[in-house]
């Protein structure tokens, strides 16, 4: 058999079915976006970009969607950044029981989003809640909060989940990333006599820009599709208080059989998620050329 | 590093925030496995506080009702991991040791896929697997997840095959190997323990998948177990006890995979984010 | 050879990958009755189980396969079947609310059965709600009335609060008493995905009810034809709404709160009022209270005379897989047989004129005497009368409008809302 007819064999599977389940499937979703499609029964006209516009310009649940989703994944990366990195430098510090918190911290990720929500429900429920109960009994029911069915902490509560489910994620990139810091280098800070705690700040975290871009990037795949997480927790309420475009596009096309919206928002998350994407894996396959 | 230029009350110190930090990890797993033990009246008198007669009534029960989904989910995760599993070897395979016109582009459009939002092709989904007759089979669902698992397994073979020395495929060559020769003989026994983190990393995120589950089934034919644990979820007696059994039950093969085999675990996870 | 072996293991997972499945799959259907509801609670389970078992009597030969699917007062259950009709696999028949803008959501995908309707003794209204363009969709099974307000007896009686209230004022002054007492007067319960219970159970009793308001109203608004910026029922309503959250009368936790959660509320002496379609007896009473006993109803203050109504149905989509089977379900449940199995256990009342009554407690007896009663005003209740991504999108609005009961805003947002349903 010819070479190349082998070569194509061996890819055969791959690029059929990326081929058919991402950009086949990606560019039927555009072009649904531009049909009207409205009820259960099919399309109607092609409408252009008209979707588009009622998107952006009419629909303020869309851009709360929108906004929603940009505040979440900035918060939820501001915190797990930092947190990721305390938990790697911690465990880097070699005290005993280091692998014992390794697998403590790396825990949630190993959760499905559904058992999750379960927890994080039950965890956060006002009355009869783990974290509410906890705080009355050790006297600070001042404190107690109604977290997930409150508007103004809706969006907050879910940080804490998605901080809880991923910062272990980031804690191995970081660890990974400390890891591989030369000896040489630390030796050469100890000779001009740096502490341990200055020899992380002048050594290590500086040296921790490829990880913090790998996480970066990966989390904010993440923060935009998750939908079980949400959809089970808050169900992007109360309100739009937790709209997020995950929730809205299942909303849009599976509650008010508004399909060609829904193809719309889930082609405006491709477009996010390729803007982000595609300059990430550029540079990571550059790096390693 | 070395802990013992530091001094004792600053390890004290760190030993405190280890243990806060463990407290944020550990308390939704405590509180998830101390509610799954209550038996009904224990979970109406007293919801959180410590369980006092354990129970495995919840389990029993809850188990009744998503057995069925388990094995699903078993068969469907198998399946699945195995099908990506042996068609990403082949192609990263290819893309390591074979460039051809093009191919670092089709390598980039293959793993970009990887990262797109499952909503964005949700509908054309559900049509595509409803036209083959797929809809509600775990046949169904098994393509989807193989075909999701392609641009992974692409990239974690790539990282993985691409160290083997291109002499050695050479010299393979020169002896008249072909490329499917080459592949059985030398890429396969060395990627081996490759298939051990792939495998892995594909297994804990098919069986943790849920939105493919919840739009490509309708029954218990079909439905995987993370669909299976949301609908424990009634609308009015919140039996929150069997609920949370379920969710533990659902997630105990992922979690014995993570403490059994954390260190192909991680290195699954790092081979998909970074280069090695 | 170890590489071997291993190879060998890869090739029989392999095989048993593509083996085991289609072995699961292939089951032979060929007698049978595929359904979608979305009865699972305490009562109404039992009772479309008792319905199963009539069908399984007459038609011993065809086996049914019964899909519960919970939550979202059917939304979950419309979803799905959503899905499958996307993907090219409706069920034989499935439950959806029955009134004219929920069917004429679903008629496009739905097979008319006018000759299974045939001359069914229901009212006029009934024929009405249900017909699309002259045909008939779906064959229903029980009413529904949700202009109720429950009561505890006993804690009325100890405040000395005269039932039945008819108007707002009567109402306010109800509340405070309840509220000076140290008792929850109105209790919601509208959380964990139930938002829209604001929107169909206490909006709609205060538009219902509002001075501009009315039965003539609320058939506008849901036909599409109002114009909520403008129209002063709207917010009369919110301004009512408003003054009963302002007031602190209605539960804060009402967002933690599922409806049957609020329900118990009344149940444990620990509120007063509760406004909920009559379904809420099936609860009330499963928990152990007794009709007319422990707790009654009136209909909601100001809504004398009107019968708020949306009804269960069972229809046939295009693409059952098995015709024969669905058309003798839809056949058997338009008797007044199934109706008498069916509505006694789950605590509803029948549509057909001629069912019998005798099996009905005092509240069922009383619901349906009004019904029957031709001075009665019926109109079509949210669940039903407006277009199906009603309850979604409204359930939203009013869920932000009780956070935040501010009525310009509310207007506004309603107005938004009202123009998102593309008419």
């Amino acid at each position: 058999m010819k070479k190349s007819v082998q070569i194509a064999f061996f890819l055969l599977p791959a690029v059929v079915l990326v081929g058919i389940f991402v950009y086949y499937f990606a560019g039927w979703s555009a072009w649904a976006s531009m049909m009207k499609w409205e009820g259960l029964s099919g399309f109607g006209d092609f409408v252009g970009l008209q979707n588009y516009i009622h998107l952006f310009t009419d629909d303020f649940v869309f851009r709360k969607g929108l906004t929603n989703t940009l505040i979440l994944s900035g918060a939820f990366i501001l915190v797990t950044l930092p947190l990721g990195l305390l938990n790697a430098i911690l465990i880097d510090l070699g005290l005993k029981g280091k692998k014992a918190f390794r697998l403590i911290f790396l825990l949630p990720l190993s959760f499905s989003f559904v058992v999750s929500a379960t927890m994080w429900v039950w965890m956060f429920a006002p009355k009869t809640g783990t974290i509410n109960t906890i705080l009355r009994g050790i006297g600070l029911g001042a404190l107690t909060q109604p977290w997930l069915t409150s508007s103004s902490q809706s969006l907050l509560g879910l940080v804490i989940i998605y901080v809880w489910q991923f910062s272990g994620f980031a804690t191995l990139v970081y660890f990974a990333g400390i890891s591989s810091v030369r000896t040489e280098l630390l030796e050469a800070a100890e000779v001009d006599g740096a502490t341990t705690f200055q020899k992380y700040l002048r050594v290590v975290i500086p040296l921790q820009k490829i990880p913090t871009f790998t996480v970066l990037f990966l989390l904010l795949m993440y923060a935009l599709r998750v939908f079980d997480l949400v959809w089970l927790t808050t169900g992007g309420g109360p309100g739009y208080s937790s709209e997020l475009l995950a929730t809205y596009m299942w909303r849009v096309a599976f509650n008010r059989n508004q399909f060609a919206d829904g193809a719309a928002i889930g082609f405006v998350m491709f477009v996010l998620s390729a803007l982000i994407v595609i300059p990430f894996v550029a540079k990571m396959r550059g790096d390693s050329r | 590093m070395n802990y013992k230029q530091l001094s004792v009350p600053v390890q004290i110190g760190i030993y405190i925030v280890l243990l806060a930090l463990s407290l944020f990890y550990l308390l939704p797993i405590y509180s998830l496995i101390n509610t799954s033990l209550k038996s009904e009246q224990e979970l109406v008198s007293a919801p959180v506080s410590p369980v006092k007669n354990p129970t495995f009534s919840a389990y029993k029960d809850a188990f009744g009702k998503i057995n069925k989904s388990f094995l699903n989910s078993l068969i469907m995760a198998l399946s699945a991991t195995a099908l990506s599993s042996i068609f990403g070897c082949m192609s990263g395979y290819i893309f390591s040791k074979y460039k051809f016109r093009g191919s670092n582009v089709l390598f980039f459009l293959i793993i970009v896929g990887f990262y797109i939002a499952p909503q964005s092709i949700l509908i054309p989904l559900v049509r595509f697997i409803g036209s083959l007759g797929l809809y509600n089979t775990l046949f169904g669902l098994i393509l989807t997840h193989t075909a999701y698992g392609m641009p992974i397994t692409t990239l974690l073979f790539y990282n993985y095959i691409d160290p083997i020395p291109h002499s050695l495929i050479e010299i393979a060559q020169i002896d008249g190997a072909s490329v499917f020769n080459i592949f059985t003989r030398i890429i396969l026994p060395l990627s081996l323990p490759g298939f051990a983190v792939v495998g892995i990393f594909q297994f804990t995120n098919i069986w943790n998948e849920f939105l493919f589950g919840l739009t490509l089934t309708s029954g218990v034919a079909s439905q995987p177990v993370t669909v299976a644990v949301a609908n424990l979820k009634g609308t009015t007696v919140a039996a929150w006890n069997v609920h949370m059994a379920g969710a533990f039950i659902s997630i105990a093969p992922v979690l014995l995979i993570y403490i059994f085999f954390l260190r192909l675990v991680i290195k699954g996870l790092l081979l998909g984010s970074i280069k090695e | 050879m170890k590489s071997k072996n291993l190879l060998l293991l890869l090739v029989f997972t392999l095989s048993i990958a593509i083996l085991v499945p289609s072995a699961v799959v292939s089951a032979a259907d060929d007698d049978k009755l595929v359904v979608y509801h979305w009865w699972t609670a305490g009562g109404e389970k039992e009772a479309i189980d008792a319905v199963f078992d009539l069908y399984n009597t007459v038609y011993p030969d065809i086996e049914i396969a019964e899909n519960p699917v919970s939550g979202g007062g059917g939304g979950i259950m419309r979803s799905k079947i959503k899905t499958m009709i996307m993907a090219g696999n409706a069920p034989d028949t499935f439950q959806i609310t029955y009134g004219s803008g929920m069917l004429e959501s679903w008629v496009s995908v739905l097979q008319p059965i006018d000759d299974i309707w045939d001359e069914l003794p229901v009212p006029e209204k009934i024929k009405e709600m249900g017909t699309i363009d002259g045909h008939q969709y779906g064959i229903p099974l029980n009413i529904m009335r949700n202009n109720c307000l429950w009561y505890n007896k006993d804690l009325v009686e100890e405040l000395g609060i005269e039932i039945p209230l008819t108007s707002w004022d009567e109402l306010y002054a109800a509340c405070k008493k309840a509220k000076e007492a140290g008792y929850i007067p109105y209790a919601v319960g509208a959380g964990s995905g139930q938002e829209f219970w604001l929107a169909s159970q206490i909006f709609q009793s205060f538009v219902l009810s509002a001075p501009h308001g009315g039965p003539a109203y609320l058939e506008k608004l849901y036909n599409g034809q109002a114009n909520p910026s403008e129209d002063k029922a709207i917010r009369e309503a919110l301004g009512a709404i408003k003054h009963m959250i302002g007031e602190g009368y209605i539960n804060s936790d009402y967002a933690a709160l599922t409806w049957d959660k609020a329900a118990d509320l009344l149940v444990s002496d620990k509120a007063v009022f509760y406004q909920m379609g009559d379904w809420a007896k099936g609860h009330l009473t499963a928990v152990g209270w007794k009709s007319g006993v422990d707790f009654n109803y009136q209909p909601s203050p100001g809504t004398e005379g009107v019968f708020s109504l949306h009804l269960d149905c069972f229809v046939f989509p295009q693409g059952a897989p098995h015709p024969t089977s669905a058309k003798k379900w839809l056949h058997l449940l338009r008797t007044a047989e199934a109706e008498t199995v069916f509505c006694p256990i789950k605590g509803a009342t029948p549509p057909r004129l001629d069912a019998f009554t005798d099996m009905y407690d005092v509240i069922s007896q009383d619901i349906l005497k009004d019904f029957r009663d031709p001075e009665t005003t019926i109109v079509e209740s949210a669940f039903a009368g407006p277009p199906e991504a009603w309850l979604d999108v409204f359930g939203r609005m009013f869920s932000s409008f009780f956070e935040n009961p501010d009525v310009d805003q509310g207007v506004k947002n309603f107005a938004n809302a009202y123009k998102s349903l593309n008419w």
